[in-house]
């Protein structure tokens, strides 16, 4: 169907390629360039500041609650059960008889 | 003009000084790309820098330097498809600028030499631009690589990760919107021919 132009078309792109030709950039090309790195790398990081401060942070409190839970002087009052400790009590025979005479 | 891996290399883990002399290497190449693919001068430094700024900040992804290029040629292509996106919604060329173009045109072959390349240049950008507005920005940046800028099919597969049949489909359907507008452009008057006159 469009047989007949494909050359021209062909021609035209060419033609397109000559009227614009690679070109030298501008003096302030790379002092823009580096401005606009150093704008967009800014606001990163301070983000990645902010991260490893939040970061330290969380770790010490996790490193705190270890301590306070796992401390030796908590554990030591939880070293027997409860009915244990009643049959440790060397009173408890003299109590039940007394309760029985009342 | 190529940048040698090593350079790249440098670039990639994180050396300013390697990136700008990356930069310098291919920053008129990617100039004259970008000014062939969106067509309007004024603009094609802003969206180099654009290039070179997401080529700074995803240098690390780079798998290995071998692929820069088409690496570097995708950047490019996305900058320039997201930059005829915004244009596109500030505001739409109709086809029917042809016409106005071409009179602007023939009335400015009789000027002097100098006047009448420069006129046929712009006449040639303004014309096959406007033809390209015809066809989707994706389309349009395809074309152009493979028509204007020479690249082969096995280099835009790399750059588009497409397989190669798809590529040519795409543009075989993109070239046939052009030459359709062509032909509609007056019966496929072109400025080649108003210059030659």
């Amino acid at each position: 169907m469009s047989g007949w132009n494909e050359p021209k078309l062909d021609e035209l792109f060419a033609a397109y390629r000559d009227a614009l030709p690679d070109r030298d950039p501008s003096a302030g090309f790379m002092p823009e360039l580096w401005r606009r790195i150093d704008q967009r790398r800014k606001p990163s990081l301070s983000f990645g500041r902010f991260a490893r401060v939040f970061v330290t942070a969380s770790l010490a409190l996790c490193f705190a609650l270890t301590a306070v839970t796992w401390s030796p002087s908590l554990n030591s009052v939880y070293t027997s059960t409860y009915v244990d400790v009643l049959d440790d009590d060397p009173n408890k025979d003299v109590d039940a008889i007394q309760r029985e005479s009342l | 003009m190529q940048a040698d891996f090593e350079l790249i290399e440098r670039a990639r883990s994180g050396d300013d000084t390697a990136f700008g002399q990356v930069v310098s290497v291919y920053r008129k190449r990617i100039l004259g790309t970008i000014s062939r693919l969106i067509g309007r001068p004024e603009d094609v430094e802003d969206v180099a820098q654009d290039v070179f700024l997401r080529l700074y900040f995803s240098l690390d992804q780079l798998r290995t330097a071998e692929v820069f290029e088409p690496w570097l040629y995708r950047l490019t292509v996305n900058a320039c498809y997201d930059y005829l996106r915004r244009q596109k919604r500030r505001h739409e060329s109709r086809m029917s600028d042809l016409s106005e173009q071409q009179v602007l045109m023939a009335d400015a072959v009789a000027g002097g030499k100098a006047d009448q390349d420069e006129q046929y240049h712009r006449g040639v950008k303004e014309f096959v631009s406007t033809l390209l507005q015809g066809v989707s920005e994706e389309d349009r940046i395809l074309l152009v690589l493979k028509e204007v800028e020479g690249l082969s099919l096995k280099e835009l597969e790399k750059i588009y990760n497409v397989k190669e049949n798809a590529l040519k489909v795409r543009l075989f359907r993109a070239r046939q919107r052009v030459l359709k507008a062509f032909e509609a452009s007056k019966d496929g008057a072109s400025p080649l021919r108003d210059a030659a006159r």
